[in-house]
């Protein structure tokens, strides 16, 4: 789950790279988008405190998060730590 | 690797058409307003160009509320409204870019090599507008809690702070300006300064005096930030009287300055002490035949975006000399 917001530029970086990262594990993992403006409660709960944030969640259960922008290598590699890519 | 980052410069028809070869003209390494004028200016001289920048185009611009002494913006500008504008008007030119981490640069038979995520290229020569990140406390809890409740940008993470207790750490103008910003969230900002007056600008010191919502914790710095998940605090202590507190937070806004983004031209070209990189003032050519430094990164008097922009234009014109002098242009 990527934690978004429109002002956030950083945010317009992670955004092509996790497209490009869903078409390639498309069937295996959703990658959704959420986006903090529209949801502040849901950012609230989850402890956002700035975006992007990715949250890394296995059968509805957080695993992992990452704070900042994922470059497509760095990812992967954080993804296939938890889950098989 | 991506495919997005496979496109551009190798299949670039516009690249093969001038050179036999995969060579460049000139790299810019850094997508701030040095580096996009640097990228403007080049692809209006029609060289062949490729600006790589690791992270988002704009550089601090982006995490600038407002831009207020930017010629051409008399009611001000916001930081990422004016980022967006300098990278379209250099891609309106036809700059090419690649959103990739530079992994090494070095020197090899006169060319510079400068390594990507799955590749290398070659250019001719190098305009380094890599520019400065955040400078860190460097205390117990930081790392870990970036984030979480700590921020180095009021700006980007500011939001996420509504109604809370915030401490802002330095005694600059950033300093005074993130604390001012943060009082439209926070229910109260404290400026946390190792001294006891403020570095900052007269005018914001007054208005940060005259906010009802600012505070200030005079003389102390901070020894740890607490908290697991999240910052909930810091161990401050008092340099007067060596008193240490506890003094919750809900979030700890980091701004006590910059250091240059040089870690990669160690070796390259020669650093100051601060690791700024050495540029001659009229030239802005480094101590490498053919790199030229523009930008936060070099040492200057001078940081701002008024003069980031006039360095990347001079930095393209310096690039044309040198690469007429070696016979370089077609």
């Amino acid at each position: 789950m990527d934690f978004w917001a429109p002002w956030c530029g950083p945010c317009r970086i992670q955004a092509p790279i996790l497209e490009d990262f869903a078409a390639k594990v498309k069937g295996k993992i959703q990658v959704r988008k959420l986006n903090t403006d529209e949801n502040g409660d849901t950012a609230a709960q989850y402890g956002i405190r700035s975006i992007p944030t990715l949250i890394l969640f296995k059968d509805g259960k957080e695993v992992d998060r990452h704070i900042g922008v994922a470059q497509a290598q760095e990812l992967e590699k954080w993804v296939g730590a938890h889950v098989k890519v | 690797m991506g495919r997005r980052s496979c496109q551009g410069l190798t299949g670039s028809p516009r690249v093969l058409k001038k050179m036999p070869t995969d060579d460049l003209h000139l790299i810019i390494i850094g997508g701030g307003p040095a580096g996009l004028t640097a990228g403007l200016y080049a692809a209006r001289a029609r060289l062949n160009v490729l600006l790589v920048e690791r992270g988002s185009f704009g550089g601090q611009v982006l995490t600038t509320h407002k831009v207020e002494n930017y010629p051409g913006f008399p009611e001000g500008i916001p930081g990422p409204e004016l980022a967006d504008l300098f990278q379209q008007h250099a891609k309106a030119f036809g700059l090419e870019t690649r959103s990739e981490t530079v992994r090494k640069v070095w020197t090899e038979d006169g060319m510079y090599l400068v390594e990507l995520g799955d590749h290398t290229l070659r250019s001719s020569s190098l305009i380094l507008a890599s520019g400065s990140r955040p400078r860190q406390l460097g205390v117990r809890g930081e790392g870990r809690l970036r984030g979480r409740g700590v921020s180095y940008c009021a700006t980007c993470d500011g939001a996420f702070f509504r109604g809370e207790d915030l401490a802002v750490v330095g005694g600059g103008d950033s300093a005074v300006e993130e604390a001012l910003f943060l009082t439209r969230f926070a229910r109260a900002v404290t400026i946390i300064h190792r001294r006891d007056v403020l570095r900052a600008t007269p005018i914001l010191q007054e208005r940060a005096r005259q906010h009802p919502a600012v505070s200030f914790l005079w003389n102390t710095v901070i020894e740890e930030i607490l908290g697991e998940q999240q910052a909930v605090g810091v161990k401050a202590r008092n340099l007067k009287d060596g008193t240490v507190n506890e003094v919750n937070f809900g979030g700890i806004f980091i701004t006590i300055g910059h250091e240059p983004e040089t870690d990669l031209f160690k070796g390259l070209v020669e650093l100051d002490g601060d690791g700024h990189i050495v540029a001659d003032e009229a030239t802005l050519a480094t101590s490498a035949p053919g790199v030229f430094a523009a930008g936060d990164v070099r040492r200057k008097v001078l940081r701002q975006v008024a003069t980031a922009v006039g360095d990347g234009a001079l930095a393209v014109h310096s690039v044309l000399k040198y690469l007429e002098d070696k016979a370089l242009l077609p």
